[in-house]
Parts: structure tokens; sequence; C-alpha cells
């Protein structure tokens, strides 16, 4: 064992103090810090990896830059903030009142209604900015979303949609089945309305931020050579702006998008219809069993990501490295699809729930939209007519009432074989 | 046992530190500047301007039309690539004998030739400064050979490029689903369709992709291939001689061009051009061609950029 020279005495150096200072000033949280939105350091990593590596000096002038002009158009966590967009009636999309409410540190005023509700219900695992990594996200599995690309799973419109506004309110109610996600169903109507309002301002303000991050990298509002005075000029304005009004647009339109679902046949949920389902199920159109499995179990395709994971360049370990080394993003998992037999839907059991998801896909997780006939086509168009897509419905709402579904049924089936 | 006391303090510190302390660190974050924000938010509030000027427009008018063609060659060994991971149910159609096809990553022909790099114009041009060439095809579907095909659980097109006004046929030619996951960027439309085995889709991607993204199979992972959507109608990929051809260019402005490849991305800082180093910014580089001009480039890349 090592000795020290003996009688040396107890001195305090420069390390001791430097330790003490750090200590006292951030650690002991007796000022704590007003919350800020982070930026969104895991698309820098990605968009240096794919565009080309920034020098030290840029890299901070960059997030400097980003971090003044995402301040000036959405302000901050205790003071959300969205610029006066011609065309737009933002009060639909997010209304400052119900901004107010859900922003904030969670207090009530002095009628008890509350306020920071996002704080309150959301942020420990969604984050303050959006960015599904809140405290508590390195726990779950599935990890809580990302809302910063506005890419939503369960939602009644097509193709990267942004959701409605029921969609929005589907999941609040009804939470996420099998996942963390819980049913918020006991906050009253105009609470669960501020959340929405807020989720969508988050989503928003990170679809503008991604942007904007593209737009630096191919030098068409370079954040590099931008100033404070460039950046308040009315040419990046009304860049800036044209920008926010685009990805608002869309998700103001989207309000219109959500896809028609025809009335069940009259046979749906039959055995025929089961059967018919089963068929299709199996088939070379609708393809399920490829990532479903022959057994639906969700094992056929299991070693894909969802495109949230892919943007981390998982299969190419040193890149994977350098968002994992900033702490910029979680472990990325792969993603499995669904185990059908469980009779745990996350975007609900009820067959119009189902229907969107096979009509649509499920956005950005690796699941597709069907393959639909053409409007006005016969049988002999190969691909699927509404009514198959109701049969595989039915097909997967029998799933977990089949006999293989249930350990004790499957145990006895067998010790019935002779 | 003197330095017991000092041991102890050091211990109980330094766990404070790392409990307490320490775990505040995030990778964030500059922070704002009051000034710059206000600043920056007068002018995002304020009304605009009558007139909205068009951003990265070219100021002078086109004298005529002139050519730009050229080729990529690599110089050295470029790296061997691996075959692709095939796994699952389809693995017996899609690497028949257990034999996968190789990666496109880095692809270069028997003359050295690189190819699947994507030049286009990035300069915003007025559709008046389009040659009349491109008028009849501006809004058409690719189809034949000219369509997004899929064969052998690969893409035969690995990098794609298309007008943002054109919509293209989206093949399946063979006999297992594909599903096509164009994870499009920019303006582009993003789609996920089940493409069954002989059949086909429609993409219509409804405005610029700004930059090449990714394109996928979700059934079949290992699938890669990328799209880019241009405004203009002047894009080429190079072919496997490494020749890429920009024809009709308006002459007499100064045009910016974009240089792509999959590994080296937007990366390229610098060029050997006919012989001579050119300084590149992120694949980007400007000309003025004179009317009647052919420009002829060859464009030299050392085989050590892929590694």
């Amino acid at each position: 064992m090592k000795q020290d020279k003996a009688g040396r005495p107890f001195r305090i150096g420069p390390t001791w103090i430097a330790a003490i200072a750090c200590l006292a000033a951030p650690g002991c949280g007796l000022v704590a810090p007003e919350p800020r939105f982070r930026t969104n350091e895991a698309y820098l990593i990605n968009q240096e990896i794919k565009q080309g590596d920034l020098e030290q000096s840029d890299r901070t002038v960059l997030r400097r830059n980003l971090k003044n002009l995402m301040v000036a158009a959405f302000g901050t966590p205790n003071e959300p903030h969205v610029p006066e967009l011609e065309g737009i009636d933002a009060k639909q999309l997010f209304d400052p009142a119900k901004l107010a409410i859900a922003a904030g540190p969670v207090a009530s005023d002095r009628f008890g209604a509350p306020k920071g509700l996002y704080r309150e219900h959301c942020a420990h695992c969604h984050g303050i900015t959006g960015d599904g990594n809140g405290s508590t996200a390195a726990f779950l599995n599935p990890y809580p979303r990302d809302y910063r690309r506005g890419l939503f799973k369960f939602k009644s419109t097509p193709g990267a949609e942004p959701p409605t506004h029921d969609d929005l309110l589907r999941v609040m109610t009804n939470g996420v089945p099998g996942t963390a996600m819980p049913s918020f169903r006991l906050l009253n109507g105009d609470e669960i309305d501020a959340l929405i309002h807020y989720v969508r301002y988050l989503a928003i303000r990170g679809q503008v931020e991604r942007a904007l991050i593209e737009y630096s990298f191919q030098g068409e509002l370079d954040l590099v050579e931008a100033t404070r005075e460039t950046l308040s000029e009315p040419e990046s304005a009304a860049f800036v702006k044209s920008e926010i009004v685009a990805v608002a647009t869309r998700w103001r339109q989207t309000e219109t998008l959500a896809t028609t679902v025809p009335s069940p046949p009259a046979d749906f949920e039959s055995a025929a219809s089961i059967e018919r389902g089963r068929s299709l199920f199996f088939g070379p159109i609708a393809s399920c069993v490829k990532c479903h499995g022959e057994t639906a179990l969700g094992d056929g395709t299991t070693t894909d990501y969802d495109e949230w994971a892919k943007e981390l360049m998982p299969n190419e370990p040193d890149k994977l490295a350098r968002f994992l080394d900033r702490g910029a993003a979680l472990e990325p998992r792969t993603i499995r699809p669904r185990n059908l037999r469980l009779n745990v839907f996350r975007g609900g059991r009820r067959p119009v729930d189902l229907y969107w998801r096979l009509h649509n896909g499920i956005l950005a997780s690796g699941m597709p939209a069907a393959s639909m006939r053409s409007d006005g086509a016969g049988d002999d168009d190969p691909r699927l007519a509404p009514d198959d897509l109701w049969h595989l419905v039915a097909y997967v709402r029998s799933l977990p009432y089949d006999a293989l579904s249930s350990p004790r049924d499957a145990v006895s089936y067998q010790r019935e074989r002779p | 046992m003197s330095d017991l006391p000092r041991r102890v303090t050091a211990t109980i510190v330094s766990t404070l530190l790392a409990v307490v302390g320490c775990a505040r660190a995030l990778p964030d974050d500059a922070r704002a500047d009051p000034d710059a924000v206000r600043a920056i938010r007068a002018s995002l509030d304020a009304k605009p301007a009558a007139s909205e000027p068009e951003s990265g427009s070219v100021a002078a008018t086109p004298t005529g039309f002139a050519d730009f063609t050229g080729m990529f060659r690599v110089d050295g060994d470029p790296p061997a690539m691996p075959p692709v991971r095939v796994e699952g149910g389809d693995a017996a159609y899609c690497a028949p004998g257990g034999k996968a096809p190789p990666a496109e990553t880095v692809v270069v022909g028997p003359g050295g030739g690189l190819a699947h790099v994507l030049v286009a114009l990035d300069s915003k041009i007025p559709a008046e400064w389009e040659h009349e060439r491109y008028a009849a095809a501006r809004d058409a579907l690719l189809t034949g050979d000219q369509a997004f095909d899929q064969k052998g659980c690969r893409f035969l097109t690995h990098v794609f490029a298309m007008r943002a006004t054109q919509s293209v046929e989206v093949r399946n030619s063979d006999s297992v689903s594909h599903n096509t996951n164009i994870a499009a960027k920019g303006k582009a439309r993003i789609t996920n369709d089940v493409i069954p085995g002989g059949s086909k889709s429609i993409y219509a991607p409804g405005g610029p992709s700004g930059i090449p993204f990714d394109v996928g199979c979700n059934i079949h992972p290992w699938m890669r291939a990328y799209m880019f959507v241009a405004e203009s109608p002047y894009f080429s990929v190079t072919n496997l001689e490494g020749q890429f051809e920009l024809r009709g260019l308006p002459a007499g402005v100064e045009l910016t061009f974009r240089v792509w490849h999959e590994t080296l991305g937007g990366k390229w800082d610098s060029a050997t051009v006919n012989g001579a180093a050119a300084g590149w910014s992120r694949g980007k580089f400007a000309i003025t061609l004179q009317p009647g001009q052919s420009e002829n480039w060859e464009i030299v890349v050392d085989a050590a950029a892929f590694r």
C-alpha cells in the first residue's frame, strides 16, 4: 500500500476548491435552473456524418445561431411563443391560451385550475423538449415517442400525414396498450385539449428545427456563416417563417385527410370471414406472414429498426458510438413486429382501429400500407379490396382466442393427442 | 494511518460529486443570447414586405444554352464490397445457394469509373430558363426502363433521381413481396406500401427532397437505395463508366452544382478536376458556362476517401 510522506499537513489545493465549487454551484440544486429546450443534438450529428464534419468552432457558432433562432421563433418551456403565421389559424393548432395552461412549472391558479400540465404528466417520459428522452425514458420499452419528427404511429391519416386532433385525443384518453403510455381519462376535457395543443406545438417546433438543420448543411440558410444581424434581416425571417407555415399547414390540412372506412361486409367475423382473412394473412398480396411470422407471434423479420432508430445508424458501430458517447440518444433497439395473439393492440383493438393500421400502415415502424385495388377495379385486379381488409381484421381479432394463443389450451391439446 | 481522514473526506466528496453534481451534465447546449432573440423575434413577428424575395435566385439572365458532362474516376484500389446480410424467410429466394449479392456502397466500373454519383443543379432557377427538351417529360410518369424496380431482393437503381413534378412506377419484378419504404426528406412525400411480387405502385413525390434520402424494404432489411427528388430537370447519376451529363443548361449565368455519393455524402471539400485541384465546398461548386459551350470534366477521386 502506498504511503504518504509522514506528517504532511492536509492542504486544500486548487483541485479541492474546484471540486467544492462544482458541488456547491450546480450540484446541490439550491437554485434549480430554468428548464430549456435542448437542441436536436442527434440530428446535428446525423447531418455531420452525412454531409461532412464541422470544425469545432463552426459547431459552436451553428448551435448558438440555431438556439437563438429557435428561442426567437418558439420561445422557452416557461414562455412558449408562436410567430404570427399568415394564412394559418394558429388558434386551431396551438392556441396561446391553451399552451399557457400546459407549459411552465406545475402550479394552480387561485381558482385551483392546474397549470404546467405537460411537466406534471408528460415530461418525465417525453422530456421537456418532447424528444422522448425524459428521465424515465431509458427504463421503458418501447421508448417514449420523440415528437420532433412530427411522425406519429396510431392515427387515421395515410402516409406521413400528421395525426388529426381526434387521433391524438384517442391516444390521450385510451393510452397505448402494451406500452408505458397510460390513459389520461381522469383529466378533464380542457386539460387534455391543452396538452394536445402543446404536443402539436412541440412537434411543429421539432420539425422546424430539423428543417433548419438540414437547410444549414445544404447552405440555404447557413447557420455557420450567419450572425445575429443576418438572422434578423427580413430575408432570413421570411425563410424561417415560410418553413413554419409549411409545417403548420400540413397539420391544419390533415384534419380532412382521415382515411374513410367503408362498412364491413355482412358476414364480417363469421367463420368464413375469418378463414378468408387467414388465407390472405399467409398469402403473397397482404404478406403479413413475412414479419408477423407463421405463428403470428411477431417472429418474422426481427432484425430491422424503426425510422427513429435508423437515424442513429445502428448497423454502423463507429457512427452509432458518436450519438451514444454524447448522450444524444438512447441505445437503439430493433423493432419487433407485433405478437398478434396477445389481444394487445397499441393503436386500439376496435375493428376500425385495425382497419386503419392495415390500410395505412404504421408510420415509421416498418409496417407498410396494404396494397389496395385502384378505385373501380374488379376481381381481375389481384390487390386487396376493402372487404378483404375487413376479413384480415376479422382474422387478426380472432387470433387471441385461437387455441394456440392460450398456453393452458395448448397443453391440453397436446395431452389429447394419441 | 494519518491519511485516513483525508481519504474519508475524498471518498465522501467524490461520491457526492458523482451522484449529485455530475448527473446534470447534458450534451447541450448553447444558451440563447437575449439580445439576439429579441432582434430575431422582432423580425419574425414583423409583417412581411410586399414582395417576398426569392432566396438564392440568380440575378442575371441566361444568354443561351450549354452542356456540362464528365466522368468520375477512382484512383487506387476501391474497398471490396462485402455481401449483404441476407436472413429470414426469403433467404433461399434472395440469396440462392447462400450467395448474397454484394453491398453497393462503392461501385467502381471496370474502367475505374465511380458509379452512383449524383450531380445536380443546386441553384434555384426560374422555369423559363429550362431548355425546351425537358418540357415534354416535366409531368411524366416514369415507366419501362425508367421505372424504379427491384429484383433478386435488391433495388435495380441504387441511386435514383427524378423531378418533383414527375411520378414513378415502383415495380416489384420478384416473386416475393416487398414493401418499398420511401423515407423522403424535404417536401417529398413519405410512403411505405406493400408491393406484392409482380406488382407495382405509383410514387408521386409532390415536392423536392433537397437532399438524397433512403429507400428500404422492411421485409428484407438489407435492401438499400437512395432517391433524390429534384426541383429542376438538371440532374444526372453516374453510370458504371462514371459518366454524367447535364445538357441544355442555361449559359451566361453562374450556376451552383451539388455532387453527392453515398459514402462521401456532401462532404466533398476538394477534388482534382482535369488535373488541377478544385476547391469545392460540401460537394458544391459554381461555374458559368458560355452559350454553346461543352464543358467536360474528368474528376479523380482518391480511393483512400472511401476508408
